[in-house]
């Protein structure tokens, strides 16, 4: 991302208008998180107009727009992220020339031209997301491939989300005293070869700094040499001067679940590098370590949490960007003051995406935890009521 | 295609699938006559719909290209375009509708309109459906019904089940490199299923890869992957016959990374085999913690089989040594009783696979039978079967037939509506003619036929037989069926029964082993239920069970190992729902596994679908 310029209201607190380019996907998924409804945004857009009355002279403007924003819609997965809102007044009159005030349009991000957000709620939150989007060390994208018999998913995993390209599903013969092994082998080779189309259709080798090849027994070993041949009589470069980003690693499913097991198996942590998704598995697990000693030291749910911030006693905070992203403003106020009451007190907030299977579990999960430095029971006991 | 093909044809026309076809059938007299009125119709028909040029240029055809009459015909038949709306308000809270009203309606005013026409956006609305929709529930419609289908030729089902001979199937179990395979393939050489030309030719390709000791497991063992790695993968299903009783045995993979495939074999068994290698120090490294012997064992008893036999295999290992028998016998037997099993439901026989003591054909030698007395392995397994068919017998009459997947077996003729399924018969009984439904599909078929698989010498023969019964593996062919839609897994069930829900939420009645992390709400983990397994997660937990079974009031903040509680699951892939059974209408398929991080985690049963 590239922030072109961020200028705070001076008047209004909290108010900014940031002008910002954006590079990827991940990107996106930024801006996704700043930008909220009643946001006025500023954006150029090209526009097919067609002027004379036979409706035969075409021309094709870039125009400068203002709307202020009414609904969203964000797929990490299509790279899509789209606002949908209603034109109003530019004081400048720089924008919306010619255009009635009260249309609706929309405007599709896409990473050709700058535009710029309005707040009247610019957060510390927001600016800290500003911040790690353009710090180019944050963004490593890592391919997975978690496989069984039969079953594989090609995944991408970034640090905000686990997009998942292909599932790739066979169904092999079952085994019998008379299955003719001859065609079990055949299917197996297609199901393999399945796997390295998927893999060279969806991922961008240029990109990927790790490939992750997982799975239970040896499916793993045996799709990486396969991959390998494959390779090998197609030339195909890429993959083949790629040799050292594959890594094969053990889990038990070849369901997406695996993926989350290799990253947190301590094996495997030298050779994948420090991600922040996997700084966020092990903060997870601790959390879940600590429930299942029962040491009073984990606790989930706003009531809960709250109360264990009144104590200071917060280590690590756990929150959703669901949360602190809903429309409930009033709601969203509070997490902020939660976060940043914790961090007062010496502990560390972290913000679990929900495009990650781990931040959905959290969003089950109440969409709040937190660890906590010494143990307090009983705070899920109700004062006084009940 | 020429128009000369079609000369003498009198005046059948032939279909056409675009403009291109038909422009090519006409002459070049007639091509451009249609050049020169075309035009002039389509301009005319601008203000209605339901036409494409290909009609067109037929209707001008059939009216010899006279314009007039063309186009009298056509505004008769075609709908004219709807009148556009008033353009709502445009400060409304409904974006989305308003803004498509607006679109129509500004697209069709536009010859008056004298603005840019800014709506006219660059991309479309639909844009973007292709790959979105992966995850939704595909829901086809078939032919339902609930009206039973005679049989053929009517049997009389308690007499038939007197009849017959007692059926048994039976999963091999036990820890890796227990000798679980190389059992199976000495039993099946001493049936003579596989003969002793067939077993030089396997022992000629083991000993070639140095693994001599591997001649019998490799009649199971047939890929090339296992023979490679020496460890079996897939379950392995095979029928066999003694003048006692028929058989089938599912040999399951005893490597941990193999454990879904030998939950899928304990679902299709009636009884288990626990194959225990008796080698100095063998039998505890299967045994402790993360051994295959206790997971295996706790599967089994979780996923409701009641009847074991210990095959303490490998005796010649140990000189047949009694004491070692005892001493493998006394650890092993309070686990099994903690478990749940009943120590009077399990049988202890010390064989050697390798050898084939105490197996079927080759006797006990004398010092063996100086402290062991009781039946070989053959004899065991054909006393269980009568005592497990005596148990169905009084209950098989009015049970509801019910019927679990196995393997779809493809056709070669795909036209038609035939589809082979093969599988296991869990309840009741079926016959010829009779009619069933698949679920989740929902697809009534009736049964054509039913053929038994039964190997004899090199092939396996397809019986067809008049009636099959609980516990009997058979292959159906269905008429009337869609096999395309029918998965390993699905249920199969009378038609007028009614329980069987297809459903992605339901309760569970659960018992969690030891784990190193709670369950808690979102908590993600693989479940599995009969063949199947899929992913899921804890939607919510209820409460807590107490001792007198009811649900106790303590609040339920997380479930941690060794607690019982009603829990609510939810699939987390929704393509396809699976066909479900509360234990209370089947214990068998009521019953689930949950693994997590490779570890069994819980077993429950199911007490309520909720949707």
């Amino acid at each position: 991302m590239k922030v072109i310029s961020l200028k705070k209201d001076s008047f209004n607190k909290g108010g900014a208008v940031i002008t910002l380019l954006p590079e990827d996907k991940e990107d996106l998924f930024t801006v996704y998180q700043i930008v909220d409804k009643d946001d006025e945004l500023i954006f150029k857009k090209k526009f097919t107009s067609k002027l004379d009355e036979a409706g035969k002279k075409k021309s094709t403007d870039l125009v400068k727009l203002k709307i202020k924003v009414i609904s969203e819609d964000f797929d990490m997965k299509d790279e899509y992220l789209k606002y949908k809102g209603v034109t109003v007044t530019d004081e400048s009159g720089a924008s919306n020339v010619d255009i009635p005030v009260g249309k609706y349009l929309s405007f599709t991000l896409d990473y050709v031209y700058p535009f710029t957000i309005i707040k009247q709620n610019f957060n510390k939150f927001m600016q800290k997301l500003l911040n790690e989007a353009c710090n180019i060390e944050y963004k490593s994208d890592t391919a997975a491939v978690v496989l069984q018999e039969g079953i594989a998913h090609v995944c991408l995993v970034t640090s905000s989300s686990t997009i998942l390209k292909q599932k790739i599903e066979y169904s092999m013969p079952k085994k019998k005293r008379t299955t003719d092994v001859l065609k079990f082998d055949e299917k197996t080779e297609k199901f393999y070869k399945a796997i390295y189309s998927a893999m060279k259709k969806d991922l961008n080798f240029d990109k990927l700094k790790t490939i992750i090849l997982c799975s239970p027994g040896f499916y793993a070993k045996i799709l990486m040499d396969k991959i390998f041949q494959y390779a090998e009589e197609e030339h195909n470069k890429k993959i083949l001067d790629n040799k050292g980003m594959f890594f094969i690693a053990h889990c038990s499913t070849g369901y997406l679940q695996g993926i989350n097991e290799v990253l947190k198996n301590p094996l495997y942590a030298s050779k994948l590098q420090d991600t922040k998704y996997s700084k966020e598995i092990m903060v997870m697990d601790e959390f879940l370590l600590h429930l299942n000693k029962d040491d009073d030291k984990a606790w989930y749910g706003e009531k809960e949490v709250v109360k264990a911030a009144e104590y200071g006693a917060i280590s690590y905070l756990l929150l959703t960007d669901k949360v602190l992203h809903s429309d409930n403003i009033a709601q969203r106020e509070e997490y902020l003051k939660l976060m940043d009451s914790v961090e007062s007190n010496g502990g560390k907030a972290l913000v679990l995406s929900t495009l990650h299977s781990l931040g959905e579990e959290l969003d089950q999960l109440t969409g709040i935890a937190c660890i906590l430095k010494y143990p307090l029971p009983d705070l899920d006991e109700d004062d006084g009521e009940e | 295609m020429a128009y000369s093909d079609y000369s003498d044809g009198a005046d059948d026309m032939p279909d056409f699938h675009d403009e291109g076809e038909f422009d090519d059938y006409l002459n070049d007299d007639e091509y451009e006559l249609m050049n020169e009125v075309f035009p002039t119709l389509k301009a005319q028909l601008q203000d209605y719909q339901g036409w494409d040029n290909l009609s067109l240029k037929l209707a001008l055809f059939d009216n010899n290209f006279d314009l007039e009459s063309t186009l009298a015909e056509l505004k008769k038949t075609l709908k004219k375009k709807k009148t556009p709306k008033k353009p709502i308000a445009a400060a409304n809270g409904s974006a989305n509708v308003t803004q498509k009203l607006a679109n129509i309606s500004i697209s069709q005013q536009r010859p008056n309109d004298r603005l840019p026409d800014w709506l006219d956006e660059e991309e479309s609305e639909g844009e973007r459906n292709g790959e979105g929709a992966n995850d939704e529930k595909t829901v086809q419609r078939y032919y339902k019904t609930t009206v039973p289908t005679k049989p053929k030729k009517p049997h009389d089902i308690s007499a038939f089940v007197k009849s017959a001979l007692p059926h048994l199937s039976f999963v091999v179990l036990g820890h890796v490199d227990a000798g679980k395979s190389t059992l199976m393939g000495r039993l099946l050489y001493d049936l003579n299923i596989v003969n002793q030309s067939q077993l030089r030719k396997l022992q000629r390709e083991s000993e070639t890869m140095g693994k001599s000791s591997f001649k019998f497991a490799w009649i199971m063992d047939q890929t090339n992957e296992e023979r490679e790695r020496g460890v079996t993968v897939s379950i392995c299903t095979s029928h066999f016959s003694t003048h006692r009783a028929n058989f089938t045995i599912v040999d399951a993979p005893g490597h941990r990374d193999f454990v879904p495939n030998a939950i899928m074999g304990i679902s299709q068994a009636d009884m288990a085999i626990l194959c225990v290698d008796c080698s100095t120090n063998a039998f505890e490294s299967g045994f402790d913690l993360d051994g295959q012997t206790k997971e295996h064992m706790l599967l089994a008893s979780s996923l409701g089989i009641h009847n074991l036999i210990i095959a303490m295999n490998k005796m010649d290992n140990v000189d047949w040594s009694q004491q070692r028998f005892e001493e493998i016998k006394s650890k092993l037997l309070p686990y099994l009783v903690d478990i749940g099993f009943s120590e009077d439901n399990i049988n202890w026989v010390p064989i050697s696979g390798f050898s084939g003591e105490g197996v079927y054909k080759i006797e006990y030698t004398d010092e063996v039978r100086q402290w062991y007395n009781g039946p070989n392995l053959m004899s065991t397994l054909e006393n269980a079967a009568f005592k497990i068919s005596k148990e169905n017998e009084g209950i098989n009459k009015d049970d509801p037939f019910l019927f679990s997947v196995l393997e779809i077996i493809p056709s070669k003729k795909t036209s038609n509506d035939l589809a082979l399924v093969s599988g296991k018969l869990e309840s009741g009984s079926i016959q010829p003619g009779e009619s069933l439904t698949i679920y989740p599909s929902e697809q009534s078929c009736i049964v054509d036929k039913i053929q038994v698989g039964s190997q004899q010498g090199q092939s396996t023969n397809h019986e067809e037989t008049d009636v099959a019964i609980k516990g009997d593996f058979v292959t159906l062919k269905l008429r009337k069926a869609y096999p395309e839609d029918i998965q390993n897994g699905d249920l199969a069930a009378s038609v007028d029964y009614p329980s069987i829900h297809s459903a992605q939420c339901f309760v569970l009645e659960l018992t969690t082993f030891d784990m190193n992390r709670p369950l808690l709400p979102g908590t993600p983990f693989i479940l599995f239920i009969g063949v199947k397994e899929q992913p899921a997660r804890i939607k919510r937990l209820i409460s807590f069970i107490d001792k007198g079974n009811t649900a106790s009031k303590k609040k339920i903040r997380h479930l941690g190992s060794k607690q019982r509680a009603f829990v609510e699951i939810e699939l987390i892939e929704v393509k396809r729902w699976i066909p479900l059974l509360t234990a209370h209408e089947n214990d068998r398929l009521g019953r689930v596994v949950l693994r997590k991080d490779g570890r069994t985690i819980a077993a429950g049963k199911i007490s309520e679908i909720t949707q």
